[in-house]
């Protein structure tokens, strides 16, 4: 799960970058607009934490300059104005979830997943696939009695994987949602997730597609 | 401070004003009056006199038996003539004494009541004191029969009724004076109803409610007094505003610095290793620090709002400078920083040292922090044309000309700069050197890079 964070305050942008980490996310962290359209450019992100007030590009014209490009990227919102007009404003730009300072972070958290798991057309936080219910925000997977806990990044791979079943998914993309920008990617670090989800869950789940990547298959049963 | 009302007063003035020209009508009327009433006794006298002369001398000692000659008894006389029946009366009924006297000087008859009088002299009205009294006379001769009639009267007499008319009037004037000063009373607060509505009006507005102050009709003599409250009410209502716009500012500001606290705390809270823990506590610590700061600053410039320096002083701005560039050499040590003084020696200034210390930190600060790591800062204090001016300039990487003068905005940060502060700094400086009738002026540093701020303070 990588996240954009947008937020030119150092302390508050280092905190949130932290915490989301705690929770599992994968965080790129940019200090100011122009920074965080290139980012957009380059990277694919799951999700955009904005401040409203940046340096540069101020995070109202980036918001509108995204959905202007067509794009439906969740987008939370973190603004020091609470009143309703600058709220609706907000929403009216193209945000999806508002959150005022100082805020909760475990608030955050949970607001971020919420949107993550609308963005994926679920509204509980689990995901069923067969006989498998995977539920991110705890890292674990039941099959029937059995509880089987994942590390973070088996979880995010998994995840991905699920929502995207039926797409072979490249090593490359897989890595992209694994690591920050700051954070050295291990040369095999996919292939050791993969071989750990497979002994854990079963070596039929994931499929190896050679060339391309992995994949689980569309649930037809 | 003495308490009145103008009720009270106008009541007074319009009250002493009617009784001071009823006392004058008076006065002129009583003099009138007398003079009519003399030119009336004499006539009387006149008269008394002609009907004596038809009178034949039997008959005017008739008018005067009993009653010795020479009138010598003045009260008995007159008594007596009134018992007696003596002495001429006219239509008054007030007895006239009168003597007769012989051509030669010899007084022949007099009736009772006349003072010892001495032989007029001539014919004619003749004002004489007689016995101490003052006495008017006339006299009228008879050519055939060869002798005088003298009419006498005392003067006294024609005042009672002079004075008896002003008395009466002075009583009906007097009562009238109650019912003048009830309808004069009432008269005064119906013209004073206006002022009645207006402190309404005004008790009417609060801090809410500052509209301008709408009273028709409205009389001339208070047009004024409205049009100058209302436009206190303008000034007031602006400098409110503006006052609300800085404390809503004030409270967004607080709260990113506010949640940075919360979420470095949470964070922390949360750590599973204790790099992380010390770094977000760190970081908690740091942002305290960083609120404080601006808390501080905002209420510095909340005070500056309205405090005029205090009392000003003759001020060696070298020494000042001197002292503001030791204040912060630990603060550029730290950053690898040269800073240094360039100034002219017995630079004087009249001003508040404390406030002007205050500007003096704020612009060393920023070229501290917003300086180039390892560059240079100088401060530098010089005279010209009867004016101090205090420079501070730094070679960082200075700030875009278009965004210069965005510096004196509140809350205006540099960008994307690692240690951003309150953005009130040059707010601050700005205050101090108005306050001291300066100016301020943001410029490139330090061989064209960075940035320079110059203060000129007349000296």
């Amino acid at each position: 799960m990588r996240l954009l964070l947008v937020e030119d305050d150092p302390i508050l942008g280092n905190g949130i970058e932290v915490g989301l980490r705690q929770a599992g996310f994968v965080v790129d962290w940019t200090k100011d607009g122009r920074s965080a359209q290139l980012a957009l450019e380059t990277t694919t992100y799951e999700l955009v934490v904005l401040d409203l007030g940046l340096p540069r590009v101020t995070g109202m014209d980036l918001l509108r300059q995204l959905r202007a490009r067509g794009s439906d990227l969740p987008v939370l919102v973190l603004t020091a104005r609470e009143t309703v007009r600058d709220r609706v404003a907000g929403f009216d730009a193209g945000a999806d979830d508002y959150l005022v300072k100082p805020f909760d972070l475990a608030e955050l958290v949970a607001r971020i997943r919420a949107l993550l798991r609308r963005a994926h057309g679920r509204s509980v936080d689990a995901i069923r696939y067969r006989d498998l219910v995977l539920v991110p925000d705890s890292l674990t997977v039941t099959r029937g009695a059995e509880t089987i806990t994942l590390s973070g990044r088996e979880c995010a791979i998994l995840t991905d994987l699920v929502e995207h079943r039926g797409t072979a998914l490249s090593r490359a993309r897989l890595e992209e949602s694994l690591y920050g920008w700051n954070e050295e990617v291990e040369s095999n670090a996919v292939e050791v997730h993969i071989h750990n989800l497979r002994r854990k869950l079963g070596n039929d789940l994931i499929r190896t597609i050679r060339g391309v990547g992995y994949l689980i298959p569309k649930d037809t049963g | 401070m003495k308490r009145f009302s103008i009720r009270g007063r106008l009541l007074l003035l319009v009250l002493g004003s009617v009784v001071i020209v009823w006392v004058a009508m008076l006065g002129a009327s009583y003099d009138k009056a007398r003079e009519e009433i003399a030119e009336l006794a004499d006539a009387r006298l006149q008269q008394g006199a002609r009907t004596l002369l038809m009178l034949d001398l039997k008959r005017l000692t008739r008018l005067v038996e009993g009653a010795p000659a020479g009138g010598g008894d003045r009260s008995g006389g007159e008594r007596g003539g009134d018992r007696g029946g003596g002495g001429e009366r006219d239509e008054t009924g007030r007895p006239l004494a009168f003597q007769v006297w012989v051509d030669d000087g010899t007084l022949l008859l007099a009736s009772a009541g006349a003072p010892p009088a001495p032989h007029p002299a001539t014919d004619g009205y003749a004002t004489r004191a007689i016995d101490g009294r003052a006495w008017r006379s006339y006299t009228a001769r008879d050519e055939r029969r060869q002798y005088q009639v003298t009419v006498l009267e005392p003067l006294a007499v024609r005042e009672h009724p002079a004075n008896h008319l002003a008395g009466r009037m002075s009583e009906v004037l007097l009562l009238a004076l109650a019912p003048l000063a009830l309808f004069v009373w009432f008269g005064i607060s119906r013209g004073l109803r206006p002022l009645t509505r207006l402190s309404e009006a005004i008790a009417a507005r609060s801090a809410d409610n500052l509209e301008p102050i709408r009273l028709q009709p409205l009389p001339t003599e208070v047009e004024p007094v409205v049009a100058a409250l209302d436009r206190l009410l303008e000034r007031l209502a602006r400098s409110l505003d503006k006052e609300r716009a800085f404390t809503a500012d004030a409270a967004h500001e607080l709260r990113t610095p506010l949640a940075a606290i919360k979420v470095q705390a949470e964070v922390a809270l949360a750590a599973k290793d204790e790099a992380t823990r010390s770094h977000a506590i760190a970081q908690v610590i740091a942002g305290v620090d960083r609120t404080t700061h601006l808390a501080q600053q905002l209420l510095l410039l909340a005070r500056l709002e309205h405090v005029e320096p205090a009392a000003r002083q003759a001020i060696d701005v070298g020494r000042l400078a001197a002292d503001g560039v030791a204040r912060h050499a630990d603060a550029a040590t730290a950053r690898n920083i040269e800073i240094a003084l360039e100034a002219q020696p017995g630079c004087v200034l009249h001003g508040d040292p404390a406030t002007l210390a205050i500007l003096l930190d704020n612009l060393v600060d920023n070229a501290i922090n917003y300086g180039r790591e390892g560059g240079h800062v100088v401060v530098g204090v010089r005279c010209e044309n009867g004016a101090a001016i205090l420079t501070v300039a730094d070679d960082g990487d200075g700030v875009a000309a278009a965004d210069r003068e965005r510096l004196r905005d509140r809350f205006f940060r540099v960008e994307g700069h690692a240690a951003p502060g309150s953005g009130l700094g040059l707010s601050i400086v700005e205050k101090i050197a108005a306050a001291h009738g300066g100016t301020v002026d943001i410029g490139a540093g330090l061989g064209g890079r960075g940035l320079g701020v110059t203060v000129r303070v007349r000296a």
